[in-house]
């Protein structure tokens, strides 16, 4: 099964491509410490917006630190958050798409009304408003976009779980007695399964996307971390003698992010 | 069909976001050959009116419309958030009330003490003052300027009820300490004395506003000032015309104003490198780098008392403690911050206020403290820490590059720091709670102004909690004193205290900058970051 799966991935260059960028990303995200050629925080002051060069690949800051070893160890942060920030919001999402769609009624209403209700409100803006009033940390960070992307998924996994809840098997576990708790992980949740996946890869681009732009706009990672939307922030002001300090994280968001996208909508088409 | 045709449209749009935050830095940058020809041909007209307007030969204030012509001037400032000139509190506020108004004594770029609306000033024993006012001025409005506008504008300003920050710095003075002598002739009985009073008239809310002057500067704005305010749309611009009638012959010599205002600098450098604007109002010193040499723009640097100052609670652990205070001092490289942060655009400073800008630090006399990590690891020993500390330091948007780099000094001599950087407005609502701190306080007119409102005992504004009763006594003599060479005496031992006990680190003070293209002529940067646009001219 995962064997086919993964064979009609890499059926297309274009996907091949991508699988590897998220791969290449993930290792690095991993081994950067052994890859970096300065340490992403180390500051030399007399050596600042260094254009890239044989001993700077990519340059240097505002503060003279090197701007390929802070992408590279930045990946870290925003792949732990996106990865963790999706992860719960997807669990949280699908446990109450699964419990709307499966017991309907009134539970359904007061569910999708009040997921309907936190929908109304731009991401972005209230995310910032809930990281101004928590703070700035990572793992608030993590909760504020779970929170924002939960209701996404409860919507999606709901209808899915619409097309099943009247099926014969699910029926006869009725039947036989089963727990609700039951038929919703076990009889269920497999059947899902796929739109599941999807969704976990679409949001993930979405979810690495809001880490990126909350940390620009300073509600997110707190310097001198490497990040990647806090260093096109702090290199904004510099565009026009440095350009490298905000292209080259830039770039980096959107790799990673068009990446997980391509992955995302091959595993929906097939 | 339809739905491969919006997956791309979505790829696209996901690919260009991170794109658009770059191309958000970058505008395009227009040939401005049709704005100048605009300019000129304004010029050229007003030129020709003039002739008409002049030729009463007086002396007096009353002399009009005697120049003009000096083209019209767009500049660039941040947005106000008020301008109503009692309420200011930020350059925005200054940038677009000061070219209206005018103050008693005028706070000279050379930071002397100028006559403005007042020719002389007299006091025998610092607590009652005397001011002469000047004959023959009127406000925008056309009512003449008297005794009683200046008794209705400080009354205002110190009112309790109208709660203007000024009121905190003038705790010498109350409603109804200012009364009329005579229609030109001014009296301030002060509740104690203050050796500088005229310096402190110069404190920017202190503009004159005629005495029927109600409500909204926005829809009346009525000063005797060089400009009119023709304008004013809120984030977004104010116009302004010269004044015919203004008091000061020949002055100004600018037909027009535009002020824009731009949220971020970035955009800023990016209207004045294109020639959207001729002048910046302020340019920020760390960002003095992004404007490159030749480009047809220039910096103008004034040295100033404005620092940044790294405030650390001393009732507080461990800062409780002197000896770990003065080991974050001894880890600070000044000389690198004010070479490679500022490019040259600061000064050192050495954990006080009395900045080299003062007179009275001429008669300044102490160790510089220098770069010491040695020395700052036995301190903390010494104190209990061998194997250093771990502080958090938490600052706002655009000083976030000065703790990173005063952390990175910190941490080899084992005070590690972790960094939070908060929005502005965010820092300011719990900034005199924080253990650890860091902001950036603006040049003052007057040497006892910095001490008293950030080191006097239970100051709102005291954001380290130090509490010093000797130093608070030398504040009331400097006050009460008005010979220069005591007064120099005292702020040195002021100085001394600052330094031995360093409730804050105090590690540079910044020039004060601004930028103008290579068309614009007669304008200065102002240590307190004023604006004087009466000498300007545009080509």
């Amino acid at each position: 099964m995962i064997g086919t799966r993964l064979r009609t991935l890499l059926a297309s260059p274009g996907v091949t491509l991508a699988v590897a960028v998220v791969l290449g990303w993930l290792a690095i995200a991993v081994i950067w410490p052994l890859l970096v050629p300065y340490g992403p925080t180390a500051q030399q002051l007399g050596g600042r917006y260094a254009p890239p060069s044989a001993e700077h690949w990519l340059g240097t800051d505002n503060l003279g630190r090197d701007v390929l070893s802070r992408i590279l160890a930045g990946s870290r942060s925003v792949l732990i958050v996106g990865l963790a920030s999706t992860t719960l919001g997807v669990a949280v999402g699908t446990t109450l798409g699964l419990v709307a769609g499966f017991y309907r009624g009134r539970v359904d209403e007061l569910l999708m009304r009040s997921l309907d209700l936190l929908m109304a409100f731009p991401i972005i803006v209230i995310a910032s408003v809930i990281l101004a009033m928590l703070g700035p940390s990572r793992l608030n960070l993590v909760l504020v976009i779970a929170l924002m992307l939960a209701p996404y998924n409860a919507r999606v996994v709901r209808s899915a779980v619409l097309s099943w809840r009247d099926r014969d098997f699910v029926a006869a576990a009725r039947l036989r007695g089963e727990s609700g708790a039951y038929i919703l992980f076990r009889e269920l949740l497999p059947n899902i399964m796929g739109t599941v996946n999807v969704e976990f890869t679409m949001r993930l681009a979405l979810s690495i996307f809001a880490v990126a732009t909350l940390s620009f706009l300073g509600f997110g990672i707190q310097p001198p971390t490497p990040d990647w939307g806090l260093m096109v922030s702090e290199g904004r002001p510099f565009y026009q003698i440095a350009p490298w300090v905000v292209v080259a994280p830039a770039a980096a968001i959107a790799s990673l992010v068009v990446a997980i996208n391509v992955v995302a909508q091959r595993l929906r088409a097939s | 069909m339809a739905a491969s045709v919006r997956q791309t449209l979505r790829l696209v749009l996901l690919a260009g976001l991170p794109l658009l935050l770059v191309l958000a830095a970058c505008a395009p940058i227009e040939d401005t050959a049709d704005e100048q020809l605009e300019a000129g041909q304004a010029t050229g007209a007003t030129e020709g009116t003039q002739g008409t307007e002049t030729g009463d030969g007086s002396e007096t204030a009353s002399a009009t419309g005697a120049a003009g012509g000096g083209g019209s001037l767009t500049y660039a400032a941040a947005p106000p958030n008020t301008i109503d000139p009692h309420m200011m509190s930020s350059l925005g506020d200054i940038h677009t009330v000061q070219p209206v108004v005018n103050y008693l004594v005028r706070l000279g770029s050379d930071l002397s003490l100028q006559p403005d609306l007042a020719t002389e000033w007299e006091s025998e024993d610092g607590q009652t003052w005397t001011f002469t006012l000047r004959e023959g001025v009127t406000f925008h409005d056309g009512s003449d300027f008297t005794a009683e506008d200046v008794v209705a504008t400080f009354d205002r300003l110190v009112d309790p009820e109208v709660a203007s920050a000024a009121a905190g710095s003038f705790t010498f003075l109350e409603k109804g300490g200012t009364t009329a002598v005579d229609d030109h002739t001014v009296q301030f009985d002060l509740t104690e004395p203050v050796g500088d009073f005229p310096a402190w008239v110069t404190a920017y809310q202190a503009a004159i506003l005629p005495s029927d002057w109600e409500g909204d500067f926005a829809t009346n704005p009525i000063g005797t000032g060089p400009f009119e305010l023709t304008e004013y749309t809120p984030r977004l611009s104010a116009r302004y015309e010269r004044n015919p009638d203004y008091w000061e012959e020949g002055l100004p010599k600018l037909d027009s104003m535009e002020a824009i205002y731009y949220e971020d600098f970035g955009a800023q450098i990016t209207a004045i490198q294109s020639g959207d604007v001729d002048l910046m109002t302020l340019l920020p010193g760390d960002l003095v780098d992004t404007v490159p040499a030749g480009g047809g723009v220039e910096v103008l640097s004034a040295p100033s008392a404005t620092h940044g100052q790294i405030t650390m609670r001393v009732d507080m652990e461990p800062w409780d403690d002197v000896r770990v205070r003065q080991a974050m001092a001894l880890t600070v490289d000044r000389e690198q911050i004010v070479e490679e942060l500022w490019g040259g655009h600061a000064t050192v400073a050495n954990d006080h206020t009395l900045a080299p800008v003062y007179e009275e630090a001429e008669a300044l006399d102490l160790d510089r403290r220098a770069q010491d990590i040695e020395r700052a690891q036995q301190l903390l020993t010494e104190a209990g820490h061998p194997d250093g500390i771990d502080v958090e330091l938490t600052t706002y948007g655009g000083i976030g590059i000065f703790a990173q780099a005063v952390a990175e000094m910190a941490a080899p001599a084992g005070i590690r720091i972790e960094i939070t950087v908060e929005p502005t407005d965010v820092y300011y609502q719990h900034w005199t709670d924080l253990p650890l701190a860091m902001e950036t306080w603006l040049h003052r007119s007057s040497i006892a102004q910095m001490p008293s409102l950030a080191f006097r005992c239970g100051a709102d504004w005291n954001v380290p909690h130090w509490c010093n009763e000797d130093f608070d006594a030398l504040i009331g003599e400097l006050n009460a004193t008005v010979d220069e060479g005591e007064r120099a005496e005292i702020a040195a031992q002021m100085a001394a205290i600052l330094h031995e006990e360093v409730p804050s680190v105090i590690a540079w003070f910044q020039d004060t900058l601004s930028a103008v293209r290579d068309n614009v002529s007669g304008y200065e940067s102002h240590p307190a970051n004023f604006v004087d646009f009466r000498t300007t001219t545009v080509e």
